[in-house]
């Protein structure tokens, strides 16, 4: 606890290699002058998801956040063949896809993470320059992505994903230096189905053919020679050994090696390089066996490379609490050698080309997250909680209102209700009232005059001038006729008919009935002094 | 399913965000159920207050539209007495002649005309009346405002005066034809 406190700037990392038998991992941290610490170190078999997930959650306890991690993939499927090539033509963009396609039968090279590298060195290869040998080096982009997808599945964030049998070699290409030993490494790595055998020599890495053997093989020559049916209960026999296994062991693995013996003569005879050791890789510490009778069948030796006097030359300390390392340890721990440590919660970098020999980085970057990831998800959860917040406040809103107007109904309808009786009373009077108007109105329409005749001829007489007569009055719906003589001459007469006609018009009783008063006929009578007249009088209510 | 299987590991990877996206999903559905059950009050409130709005007015005028109805019953019932008979001829003309001695006119002529049906849903129809009118200007006059003024509801549809032939008497002629009330 005290000494997390002191501790608080190095922080533990995980180191992760997948292979065919098993999932190994290690909690690591790095101190300042490089030195590498394994902490603790767990193995787990590949379908047990839930031991591994229990010993991170022991081992880690900030689960809640991502963390870092070293991986090592090894697959059946993985591109490792060396190949002659034209590095100068590596700058034509399909030139690679095109070579892997044609030599190694890959339908979709295009799907896949491929690397070159030399062979002797381990080094990215320049596109420049001749003919030259160069291993190359490639995954499946799906595959990598399962991996991928699984480690951010138990929240671990890959700081690199390698193919576990490049830094392999790497590690024993190194020992052969420190060594001095003149001889080949054959590392075999048995899959289930077949076994590949990748020579370690002074011209660098050789892939010679795998060979059509692999542990299943070991399985039914160890049920044939026990007289046992049963797939499980052999190949728990197989890594449970007794007595009786170990002394039959070399029958079990006769026939990969009498089909890895060829090739390894073959390379000695076309190199002349004698071939060392055998180092059997990935396998568990229960199938390590598998090793020396293999070795044997193949007339070598077993290869004795040990973790613990290989780790502290390459920077690697154990913990106290950590169990002994076996060889297969080498496979992961190779990821380290030479590492610097990933920084705290800084984003997973990039896979580079100008990294450590025998190193090479096949992560997606792309499909990875990196340190907006918190950002992201901060918004994200920002982002679905506010919307979330304006759809509850919606829905509060909605629901306040629909109260409201439901009461403000109801207390209408109490309204309305109580003056119900009182409304329908006034509806029938309304109604009672809109039928009399209506008969009121017929009679209107029937009766009214559009003026009291005898007011009219009362008002008529009271505007005569002197000396004037009105002989008839004619009166119809549509206007009114009065004929009339005035006795004056007829330039005296002319101007009292003038002004007469103007007093009628502007009479108050007499101008608005009208809509027009005019003189429609004036002559002169036999009598030389009398003029008669007629006027007419048109109403403003005619048809 | 990996499509399922990748999606149940998103979602085990992101909880909060799953919850509130569903929380914000089902606030969102039942947004829309409480939008359309917020446009259904309201239209009732809108009706319910529109109907109140016309109580209320029409309570307010409740004491004009009483006044009103009263003045209207009032007048009808005046129009009712008023009202002659088509079928009646004597009483009519006997009207006319109750007139005539009052004013101290002469009727030489005196006719009712046939009636032309009243308008459409009328409960009334006006029936016309000839008449020749022989008196002083006074006398006519007083005649005709008394048929104007009279107890029965009379229009004057046309009329002629003129002096009268006889150029020694100061008599008038009165050509008339005149509309009474009738029921229909």
């Amino acid at each position: 606890m005290l000494s997390d406190l002191f501790n608080r700037g190095t922080r533990r990392s995980l180191l992760v290699e997948i292979n065919s038998y098993q999932t190994l991992v290690a909690s690591f941290s790095q101190s300042g002058n490089g030195t590498t610490l394994i902490e603790s170190a767990g193995e787990f078999a590949n379908q047990d998801e839930g031991s591994l997930r229990e010993w991170l959650d022991g081992n880690f306890e900030k689960r809640k956040t991502w963390v870092p991690a070293i991986c090592s993939y090894v697959s059946p499927e993985m591109l490792l063949q060396r190949e002659s090539i034209q590095p100068r033509k590596l700058t034509e963009p399909d030139y690679l896809t095109n070579l892997v396609r044609e030599q190694f039968k890959i339908e979709n090279p295009e799907s896949w993470k491929l690397k070159l590298l030399s062979p002797v060195e381990g080094t990215p290869i320049p596109p420049e320059g001749s003919v030259r040998p160069a291993l190359i080096c490639g995954m499946a982009n799906a595959e990598v992505h399962q991996v991928q997808q699984r480690m951010l599945d138990f929240r671990l964030m890959p700081y690199r994903l390698e193919p576990g049998l490049v830094p392999l070699l790497g590690a024993l290409s190194e020992r052969q230096i420190h060594s001095n030993d003149k001889r080949a490494v054959v590392v075999v790595i048995i899959e289930q189905e077949h076994t590949l055998a990748v020579i370690l020599g002074k011209e660098g890495v050789h892939t010679p053919t795998a060979v059509s053997h692999g542990f299943s093989s070991i399985v039914q020559s160890a049920a044939k020679e026990f007289a046992i049916t049963d797939d499980a209960e052999i190949r728990h026999r197989l890594h449970h050994p007794d007595d009786e296994v170990m002394l039959r062991a070399t029958k079990f693995v006769r026939a990969i090696g009498r089909e890895l013996k060829p090739v390894i003569d073959s390379y000695e005879m076309t190199t002349g390089q004698p071939v060392g050791e055998i180092f059997c890789a990935y396998l568990p510490t229960t199938l390590a066996w598998i090793a020396e009778p293999l070795a044997l069948v193949m007339g070598r030796t077993a290869s004795t490379f040990s973790c613990r006097e290989w780790m502290p030359g390459v920077g690697i300390e154990v913990g106290p609490n950590v169990p002994e390392l076996g060889p297969h340890w080498i496979g992961p721990l190779s990821l380290l050698a030479g590492l610097t440590a990933p920084k705290g919660d800084s984003a997973p970098p990039a896979s580079t080309d100008t990294e450590r020999p025998w190193h090479v980085d096949v992560r997606l970057s792309g499909d990875l997250p990196n340190t907006k990831l918190v950002g992201k998800r901060f918004f994200a959860g920002t982002l679905a909680g506010t919307l979330a917040a304006l759809a509850a406040t919606g829905a509060v809103l909605q629901v306040y209102q629909t109260r409201s107007y439901e009461a403000d109904t109801v207390f209408w309808q109490a309204q309305m209700a109580e003056k119900q009786k009182l409304f329908d009373d006034l509806q029938r009077d309304s109604r009672v009232l809109s039928q009399k108007t209506a008969r009121l109105d017929f009679a209107y329409n029937l009766m009214n005059p559009p003026y009291e005749m005898s007011a009219f001829v009362l008002n008529l007489g009271r505007t005569l001038p002197p000396h004037m007569r009105i002989t008839r009055i004619e009166g119809s719906d549509a206007r009114v006729v009065i004929n009339g003589a005035l006795r004056e001459p007829s330039e005296e007469a002319s101007r009292t008919l003038g002004r007469y006609l103007d007093e009628l018009r502007h009479a108050p009783a007499i101008g608005p009935l009208f809509t027009s008063i005019g003189l429609t006929a004036m002559q002169r009578e036999e009598d030389a002094d009398t003029l008669s007249f007629e006027i007419t009088f048109k109403l403003k209510t005619a048809p | 399913m990996p499509v399922m299987k990748q999606f149940f590991a998103l979602v085990a990877r992101r909880p909060v965000v799953t919850v509130l996206v569903t929380l914000f999903v089902v606030l969102l559905v039942a947004n829309y159920f409480l939008w359309q059950q917020r446009h259904t009050v309201t239209l009732q409130h809108e009706e319910v207050v529109r109907r109140g709005l016309e109580v209320a007015k029409a309570l307010t005028d409740q004491a004009r539209t009483k006044t009103d109805l009263t003045q209207l019953q009032d007048a009808l019932a005046q129009i009712d007495r008023s009202l002659v008979v088509e079928g009646e001829m004597e009483v009519n003309l006997g009207y006319f002649y109750k007139i005539e001695r009052l004013s101290r006119v002469r009727l030489s002529q005196l006719n009712q005309l046939s009636a032309l049906p009243g308008p459409d849903g009328s409960p009334y129809r006006a029936v016309p009346f000839s008449m020749h009118v022989n008196g002083t200007y006074a006398q006519i006059m007083n005649f005709v405002h008394q048929l104007e003024t009279g107890p029965r509801l009379v229009r004057i549809r046309t009329y002629s005066f003129v002096r009268s032939a006889d150029v020694k008497s100061k008599n008038l002629d009165l050509d008339l034809t005149a509309d009474l009330l009738a029921v229909q």
